[in-house]
């Protein structure tokens, strides 16, 4: 498979988990908005919350970095700066997938 | 992405602002740039989360935010654009699967998403103005 139809599967498959969810998140973040401190923390230390968000971090910074770069593409001319640009956005994404879980794992495990 | 010399031979997309405005080309564009204004959106659950794991004193930062007008009118904002790239997505993805392109039907389905997500941003703000629930 070309790495054009792997991005372009990939897109649509982030997109429909993201639909699930992004609309999960909306309804969590409608029910927690009022909460304190320690409210928030023990509702992100209930495991299908921790997952969820887990999960919600991976496939929306994938969701975005391939978004982001489908623009980068059509819009940016110069094809070294095309380049870094993309490459750039792929590692801050991964970077901070990677923080985000490590994150959540922090308050599981020491709040 | 064969060779640079390939890339180059692509033509880049049309410009925008010479061509009438139409519901079809301007949700096409909006879907865009709420897909850009959504990853600011991604990058505040991002900081969120790590306010929260820092500590209290660092979380109280983002109550301030959020409590404040403007954080309260760019996380409306995100509600906004979060559900018009999400009810717009869904009509992409019917379009992928080749359903609902002809130009009278992507017209309606437009004007439905457009419809749906007026009615619940609305819905959305009217809840966290505390009004209802």
């Amino acid at each position: 498979m070309s790495n054009v139809v792997k991005y372009w599967k990939l897109q649509r498959y982030s997109a429909i988990a993201n639909l699930i969810l992004a609309l999960w998140l909306a309804v969590s973040v409608i029910c927690i908005q009022n909460n304190s401190f320690q409210e928030t923390i023990s509702w992100l230390k209930s495991p299908i919350n921790a997952l969820f968000l887990s999960m919600f971090f991976i496939t929306s910074f994938l969701h975005m970095s391939l978004g982001l770069q489908v623009v980068i593409e059509d819009y940016i001319s110069n094809i070294l700066l095309r380049k870094k640009l993309i490459v750039s956005i792929k590692s801050f994404s991964w970077l901070l997938v990677i923080l985000s879980i490590l994150l959540i794992l922090k308050i599981i495990i020491f709040n | 992405m064969s060779s640079d010399r390939s890339l180059k031979d692509r033509p880049l997309s049309p410009h925008l602002q010479i061509y009438k405005p139409q519901i079809t080309s301007v949700l096409s564009i909006s879907h865009r740039i709420s897909g850009i204004f959504l990853s600011f959106g991604l990058l505040a659950m991002f900081v969120f989360v790590f306010l929260l794991a820092i500590g209290q004193d660092y979380y109280a930062l983002w109550q301030c935010f959020s409590n404040s007008l403007i954080g309260e009118v760019i996380l409306m904002g995100w509600v906004l654009a979060l559900f018009f790239h999400m009810f717009n997505g869904v009509r992409h993805l019917f379009w992928d699967y080749g359903l609902g392109l002809s130009l009278s039907v992507s017209k309606w389905s437009g004007l439905f998403v457009c419809f749906a997500t007026i009615i619940i941003s609305i819905f959305i703000g009217i809840i966290s103005l505390g009004l209802i629930l």
